[in-house]
């Protein structure tokens, strides 16, 4: 009935919200309470990262194979994981407010890099839209959808550790690992990218499938 | 011999000039991110007890009622994905 992952995903989630509350956390000034939102708000851009790097390889095996299966692939992962920079850039603002004082700074690369990461992949859907052409709006697609994953790429993981970020890890900020996030938060920390990576892969089997069945009906 | 030696002095002096330029030109002025990470580093070092955290609250018993809810939220949300994976396979078998 319903594969052994899935049920793998929705367990993994359900153990880090529950035992992400109750956990002995780091008591560190400035985030208090709030160091527990890296079990939420960092597992929600992981699943994203991972849902754009499937829509860059199947965009690839596309151009190889020009095959529409991988196109449509392509086309679902890359939504799946625009849909997951919601609540990632939701979360995101809700914990600047109250650690760093303010909903969005522009001071911080990596919040810049995600808003135009977003309008880069805006752009893929709109210009999907704009050709009617299946063969010809695949092949477009997927060379733009590599362009796209490298733009994304440079702007959220490479520009910030060059420059100055609020983020951890980044423009000599030390990463959580570094000296407060122990032993204990990574043992939720990890089943939880896990988690999330798995449940936005769910996601997307069933759009795949919707997507499928539609195709198949249409015709 | 006297030529590779005056290579090599030059070349290290450029590459120290090299060093001195790139710490000078990437000197960070005093900004939000450095003032809150010495602030992180001065309270972390001094108050390492005095840290508010909920732990209050969380001796009264509160914050299970709170993990419940998540957990409701979030069992009725799965339990909607398997329903609506279920429906898809039954019109994938039509």
């Amino acid at each position: 009935m319903i594969k052994w992952w899935k049920i793998l995903a929705a367990l993994l989630i359900l153990y880090t919200l529950v035992w992400g509350m109750l956990a002995p956390v780091p008591h560190l000034n400035i985030l208090h309470e709030t160091i527990r939102n890296l079990f939420y708000h960092v597992p929600i851009w992981f699943a994203m990262l991972f849902q754009m790097g499937y829509s860059v390889i199947f965009a690839l095996k596309h151009l190889a194979k020009n095959d529409l299966r991988s196109d449509l692939e392509s086309n679902q992962a890359a939504q799946t994981g625009l849909f997951f920079a919601l609540p990632g850039l939701l979360t995101g603002c809700m914990w600047a407010k109250f650690t760093w004082g303010t909903w969005w700074t522009f001071e911080d690369p990596k919040l810049n890099g995600v808003a135009i990461a977003v309008l880069i992949y805006l752009a893929y859907f709109i210009l999907r839209s704009s050709i009617d052409d299946e063969q010809k709006r695949a092949r477009i697609a997927a060379v733009y959808n590599v362009f796209a994953f490298v733009m994304m790429f440079v702007f959220i993981m490479i520009l910030p550790r060059l420059t100055d970020s609020l983020h951890p890890g980044n423009g000599g900020n030390p990463a959580f690992g570094k000296y407060d996030l122990d032993n204990g938060m990574r043992m939720i920390f990890y089943p939880a990218v896990i988690g999330w990576i798995l449940l936005s892969l769910w996601i997307l089997d069933v759009k795949k499938r919707l997507a499928i069945v539609t195709h198949e009906k249409n015709q | 011999m006297r030529k590779i030696s005056k290579i090599v002095c030059l070349l290290i002096i450029a590459v120290c000039s090299f060093n001195a330029l790139s710490q000078e030109m990437s000197k960070p002025e005093p900004n939000l991110k450095d003032t809150l990470l010495s602030n992180l580093k001065n309270n972390a070092l001094s108050s390492e007890n005095n840290i508010e955290m909920a732990d209050a609250f969380r001796s009264e018993g509160k914050i299970y009622v709170v993990i419940a809810v998540i957990s409701i939220i979030f069992i009725c949300l799965i339990g909607y994905l398997v329903y609506i994976d279920m429906k898809l396979r039954k019109q994938e078998l039509k």
